[in-house]
């Protein structure tokens, strides 16, 4: 390792991942881009995930190991300390990168230097490393054309894989790294909608170059209430702002309609609901996530809140616009449906035997006259 | 008709599609059985992810209506017709999300109309119901825990909430011996979904195998999550634990046939589960999570225990007991089936639901 910094520092938090790492840690030293480091933090693995990672003996890999499990967030804080690239290139444990990677993502920067945050597209596979049974489905929904600078493209939805992610360390510390410890599901979604409040520019390289593995231990789909209130207070703190300050108006009723549809919104107790659709009409102050989650079960706190909140669900209904756009589609194939029935019937009626007698005449008169 | 003999009903039941299996169908066959009218009328067609029940014994009375065409104000002018045209005495919602928002206005319509909701678990139409809950006249439930629930979140003074425990066919689940089984089968029935904690039934598996070489793990279902109960099951025998994945009972009693007692993980959503009530009636204890009315269900010692999934200890000390002292276990199967013929058979809910449904309708009597 030399003194001066690498152009790159590969940032991977390794936890209880000893089947995989392997392959994690030898797709980035199979990287075109030779100028990088790769900061490994362990959080205090209960298998042999540290050995493997010393297995690779190679100076430009810095181990850092937790004596304790401090959960991902600290460890990936830990993480972004200790590294010195001008890009912090993140990579989860369990997945892996295709060998030009970099030096694609590179060459976007390079081409527009405004970018702060540059994505790949992806490719979803399952636990032993083969084409998800899904990857298909998975992959036209994420692998979309898509202009992130936008906010409706963040509106319950986190388009970009972290996997395929690197940040420039300069934006990073601007806007900070993961600062809601308490949060679990939904972390990077509330790091990338505050890098847009920020002002960070986004850009994806379309090409699938991360392999993302999907699995049963993955954390993201473990809990979809938390994840639905994680979703819920990026979206107040980090999106808001921006429906407010570009008169996004339309954005806001998406958003509301997202929360209201959501399936896992009737996990919380009524009133709670009541106070999270509130919140989204009323923006009030944050101070952070357990504040956020305060004011949703505080059954002290602003009781005009709830209220407010009840009636905007009266309004737009516990089903959302999704939900009442998926019925008028039903209405309107039933409407086609019988359409094509009446115009089935009219068909048969004009295909019958005295109308075609009917149709013989006509053209025999026709006939008759142009003879005449 | 004499006086003494119950006022027959004409009760239209909202049902959201039509599920086999489903309880409110098996209680509305029941009721039909007694003399009462039901008009069944569904939103959706198929069986909402399970399998259809076409309903055929309800449409051959004409009594099968097909609201799924119809919607805002057509909806609530068909449901009104229904209403007039079938001298409807009670309106039961069952779970059809597009009825709530039409049931005030029919109830505008028909004031004196008594509309009851029915709901089994904390989450799923309970934030609906809150909406809506001046349109209705009560609530059904299954559990006191659920009654409890409801009170604590409803703006209304009284909402009328009745409980009817519900109960399962005794005939259909009857022990079966134990001859001939040298070791003990732990078993999970139910939905490969995360209400029901599937997971947490490997991972007791997986802590108490080394402790219990007596013991054998078998799972029955199908679900949202199977293919990641599948994999933690595979990873969980590549580890030595000898789980079986059974996948998806046509005959559920079949499965408590093969097990010594069944272990119901629930997380927090959940209501008062019918696996709890058919193993008793099958003679299979049950170690319950204490999520929902489990804890209503279990008469702890008597027809199994209330203990978290994650207390391994406890429940490996039970199941220790039982492979040492098989005797112990044949006491707990006998008690098992003797509660079950005491609090869980099928007739006295059907007579709970009939006297609901009279109070409910002699309000508008």
């Amino acid at each position: 390792m030399t003194d001066r910094a690498p152009l790159l520092s590969y940032i991977v938090n390794s936890y209880n991942y000893e089947r995989y790492i392997g392959q994690t840690i030898e797709s980035i030293l199979a990287q075109t881009t030779a100028d990088y480091e790769v900061v490994v933090v362990d959080d205090a693995s209960s298998d042999r995930s540290v050995d493997r990672i010393r297995s690779f003996a190679d100076p430009r890999i810095r181990l850092i190991v937790n004596q304790s499990n401090l959960g991902g967030i600290a460890s990936y804080n830990l993480a972004v300390e200790a590294a010195r690239g001008e890009w912090l290139v993140n990579l989860d444990s369990d997945d892996w990168i295709a060998p030009r990677k970099s030096e694609l993502q590179l060459a976007a920067a390079a081409a527009d230097p405004s970018l702060d945050i540059i994505g790949t597209y992806v490719k979803f596979v399952d636990a032993a490393g083969a084409p998800d049974p899904a990857a298909k489905e998975l992959e036209e929904s994420a692998n979309q054309p898509r202009d992130l600078q936008r906010v409706d493209c963040w509106i319950g939805v986190n388009p970009l894989c972290r996997s395929s992610t690197m940040v420039r360390r300069t934006a990073h510390l601007r806007i900070g790294g993961f600062s809601n410890p308490s949060m679990s599901r939904a972390p990077d979604y509330e790091l990338w909608t505050r890098a847009l409040r920020e002002g960070c520019r986004f850009a994806v390289v379309p090409e699938p170059l991360t392999y993302k593995r999907q699995h049963s231990a993955g954390v993201t789909h473990g809990d979809p209430l938390a994840t639905l209130l994680e979703m819920s207070y990026s979206m107040l703190r980090n999106l808001m702002p921006l429906v407010e300050a570009r008169a996004l108006n339309a954005s806001l009723e998406r958003m509301v309609d997202f929360v209201a549809g959501h399936e896992e919104l009737c996990s919380l107790r009524p009133i709670e609901a009541f106070r999270l659709l509130g919140m989204f009409m009323t923006s009030p102050p944050l101070e952070d996530y357990v504040d956020f989650l305060a004011q949703i079960a505080s059954a002290d706190a602003d009781p005009a809140l709830a209220r407010i909140g009840r009636r905007c669900l009266m309004i737009v209904g516990p089903s959302s616009s999704a939900n009442r756009r998926a019925q008028n589609a039903e209405i309107a194939k039933d409407w086609w449906r019988n359409q094509s029935a009446a115009w089935e019937n009219a068909y048969r009626q004009l295909s019958s035997k005295p109308f075609r007698s009917m149709l013989v005449g006509v053209r025999n008169w026709m006939r008759n006259r142009r003879a005449g | 008709m004499d006086a003494q003999s119950p006022r027959r009903l004409n009760i239209l039941v909202l049902l959201p599609f039509l599920a086999k299996a489903a309880l409110s169908l098996y209680v509305m066959r029941a009721m039909r059985e007694r003399g009462h009218r039901v008009v069944v009328a569904y939103y959706l067609h198929g069986g909402g992810g399970y399998t259809e029940d076409p309903c055929a014994d309800f449409a051959a009375e004409g009594r099968l209506v097909d609201l799924s065409t119809r919607r805002g104000d057509e909806g609530i002018k068909n449901l009104d017709e229904l209403v007039r045209e079938r001298s409807i005495d009670l309106v039961l919602q069952i779970g059809s999300p597009a009825a709530y928002a039409q049931l005030p206005y029919l109830k505008e319509m028909h004031p004196r109309l008594p509309i009851v909701d029915t709901l089994y678990i904390r989450a799923a139409h309970v934030l609906s119901y809150c909406l809506f809950e001046a349109c209705f006249d009560g609530v059904i439930v299954e559990s006191r825990d659920m009654r409890d629930y409801l009170l604590s979140v409803s703006a209304k003074p009284d909402p009328c909430v009745r409980i009817v425990e519900n109960g399962v066919d005794l005939n259909r689940f009857a022990p079966s011996t134990r001859e001939g089984r040298n070791h003990v089968v732990v078993g999970f029935i139910g939905r490969m979904a995360p209400e029901k904690n599937p997971l947490a039934f490997v991972e007791l598996a997986e802590q108490l195998q080394a402790k219990l070489p007596g013991a054998s793990w078998r799972m029955y279902g199908e679900g949202p999550m199977d293919g990641a109960v599948r994999e933690r099951v595979a990873a969980a025998n590549r580890a030595g634990v000898a789980i079986s994945f059974e996948g998806h009972l046509s005959q559920p009693g079949i499965g408590y046939a093969q097990m010594d007692v069944l272990i119901v993980p629930s997380s927090k959503v959940e209501g008062r589960p019918n696996v709890v009530m058919e193993a008793n009636a099958s003679g299979v204890p049950v170690i319950g999570a204490p999520a929902g009315a489990i804890p209503e269900l279990i008469e702890e010692g008597r027809n199994g225990f209330v203990l978290a999934p994650g207390e391994f200890g406890r429940i490996g000390d039970l199941l220790a007991g039982w492979i040492s002292d098989p005797a112990s276990l044949d006491r707990l199967r006998k008690t098992s089936r003797e509660i079950a013929e005491a609090r869980f058979d099928a007739v006295r809910m059907f007579d709970a639901y009939e006297a609901t449904f009279q109070a409910f309708a002699s309000h508008s009597a």
